[in-house]
């Protein structure tokens, strides 16, 4: 039997400050010990990692099957985002400390319902090296 | 039955990956400083000095003993030196030395060295300068070997890199040049500050400052080799090596002089004063944006007030770091031609809805900022950026 992990959230396009709740299932071959729930980010993209758990919760098992409830609150920001160089993105991520069962759900945390676009914009004011020599 | 706990982390995980993150910085920087201050002194700095210090050493005849290129072959190639042998009598007593100059290694070029033993034939009489405190040591050319023109830069680069790092580890470099690769996330504030003068990211006063540094450590460490080379001439043995190799090293010497005097002249500029109704505005706020110079914009021929929004994102290249640049948001609030008739103001400042609020982590950052750009003909522009924190919108 493969081990399964499960979140179980009926939307996952969140607003900020939003109250969340929800289920997680799990069937495993052993006894998890422990079972782990947590709301985080993390950045991708051009610049290197940077990565937060904003809370998580834990469940203190040894049955192989069962499911749990869970309710977070968000934080107030940051929001998605997928820019040029950077994108943010949330996600819920459930695990357990005996084995290497692992899920993850993306979540979107932003006020418009998706992740908020940051297109590059042409930057007239960028520095011209020896401008002043021209007039 | 399954029993719940909860945790708030209020901070990024990967502690004891950032303590070991900082043990192996401090050793790689003190590893690159300590390997170039060792080979700069020993390969560098001591031949130098002793040139420069054997300029009082008395000058007594000796007798070529030998005189040869010597080869030494290993896994890099082949590499040469000048191997010249001589006896000389200080004080009464006989000596022998192999020294030619002060150099401490051999090199590449083999048609250099051997030009320099024909001018030391087996058995002829020559001249050589003996250490008066230590009669042992004797060299037949006081000029300060070449080696030193390329060893001192080089691993002056070496020790350079491996403070920077040092410094960077222990977090004792300005913010702005900070190397932090560890997680830190500061949250932007979700209070209103009400009305406040923006301060600008930069007074001018520390590039003045940085400039004048900078050319200070250039051209002291240039004037050095400067003085020699005019010596060489005064003396009537112009060594054009010098010569040639000192001209680019001069010139940025020159450029640095000069650019302390174009941020001199930045400082003399006319500064805007910029008071915004809410100095950190929520995303899709309007706020009101007071400016006013503090000069007459007499001299000031156009004048441009924009918003932007900027990411910044910031990673490893190699043992560097690089931070990259792209602006999502530009909008010119204000653009006067002749802004000389006018010389305070008032405009309404939009912050956009759809946007994202400022972020704030060790890698990667969003940032507002309001910019100022001014030109003037002739004279350095008005180029000064007044950040601001833009907060997320306030949850109902």
């Amino acid at each position: 039997m493969d081990d399964t992990l499960f979140i179980d959230l009926e939307q996952t396009q969140l607003l900020p400050g939003q109250h969340v709740a929800g289920k997680i299932l799990w069937a495993l071959e052993k006894g998890p010990k422990e079972i782990r729930l947590s709301l985080g980010w993390s950045t991708e993209g051009r610049g290197s990692r940077d990565d937060k758990i904003e809370a998580e919760l834990n469940w203190s098992t040894e049955a192989t099957s069962g499911e749990e409830s869970f309710e977070f609150t968000l934080p107030a920001s940051p929001y998605s985002f997928d820019g040029t160089l950077i994108s943010l993105n949330w996600a819920l991520t459930l695990s357990v400390k005996k084995g290497k069962a692992t899920h993850q759900l993306p979540i979107t945390v932003s006020p418009h319902a998706e992740a908020i676009a940051l297109s590059a914009v042409p930057n007239e004011s960028k520095r011209k090296p020896f401008s002043f020599l021209k007039r | 039955m399954a029993t719940f706990s909860i945790n708030k982390h209020s901070n990024s995980s990967h502690r004891l990956g950032k303590a070991s993150g900082k043990a192996i910085g401090l050793l790689f920087g003190c590893v690159f400083f300590a390997m170039g201050a060792l080979f700069c002194w020993l390969m560098g700095l001591s031949p130098l000095l002793k040139s420069l210090d054997s300029n009082e050493w008395p000058q007594v005849s000796c007798v070529i003993d030998s005189s040869e290129v010597g080869s030494h072959r290993d896994s890099d190639g082949t590499s040469y030196s000048v191997d010249i042998c001589f006896s000389y009598s200080a004080r009464g007593i006989s000596y022998q030395s192999d020294s030619y100059d002060f150099a401490a290694v051999s090199s590449s070029g083999r048609s250099a060295k051997a030009a320099i033993v024909a001018r030391y034939p087996v058995g002829s009489q020559q001249d050589c300068w003996v250490n008066p405190q230590d009669p042992s040591q004797a060299v037949l050319s006081r000029d300060i070997p070449r080696s030193v023109y390329f060893v001192i830069p080089f691993c002056s680069v070496f020790m350079i890199i491996g403070i920077s790092v040092m410094l960077g580890t222990l977090g004792w470099l300005p913010k702005q040049w900070n190397l932090g690769f560890n997680s830190r996330h500061k949250r932007v504030s979700t209070e209103a500050t009400g009305t406040q003068q923006l301060k600008s990211s930069s007074t001018g006063i520390g590039k003045v400052i940085g400039v004048t540094v900078a050319a200070c450590f250039w051209n002291g460490i240039v004037s050095v080799f400067l003085i020699q080379l005019v010596n060489s001439h005064r003396s009537g043995h112009p060594d054009w090596f010098l010569t040639l190799f000192l001209i680019p090293f001069v010139l940025i010497g020159i450029a640095l002089i000069l650019a302390i005097f174009h941020s001199l002249l930045a400082l003399a500029n006319p500064k805007l004063e910029l008071r915004l109704s809410e100095s950190s505005p929520a995303l899709g706020d309007r706020v009101q944006l007071e400016w006013s110079a503090t000069k007459p914009l007499t001299k000031v021929r156009h004048l441009k007030i924009s918003l932007q929004g900027e990411e910044a994102a910031t990673y490893r290249r190699g043992t560097n770091s690089a931070t990259d640049h792209s602006t999502f948001h530009h909008d010119i609030l204000l653009e006067l031609d002749q802004p000389a008739t006018q010389q305070r103001g008032t405009l309404e400042l939009c912050i956009p809805i759809d946007s994202m609020h400022s972020f704030d982590c060790a890698n990667n950052k969003i940032t507002w900022r309001l910019c100022v750009d001014g030109e003037i003909p002739r004279f350095p522009d008005i180029k000064n950026s007044y950040p601001i924190t833009v907060r997320a919108i306030p949850l109902s």
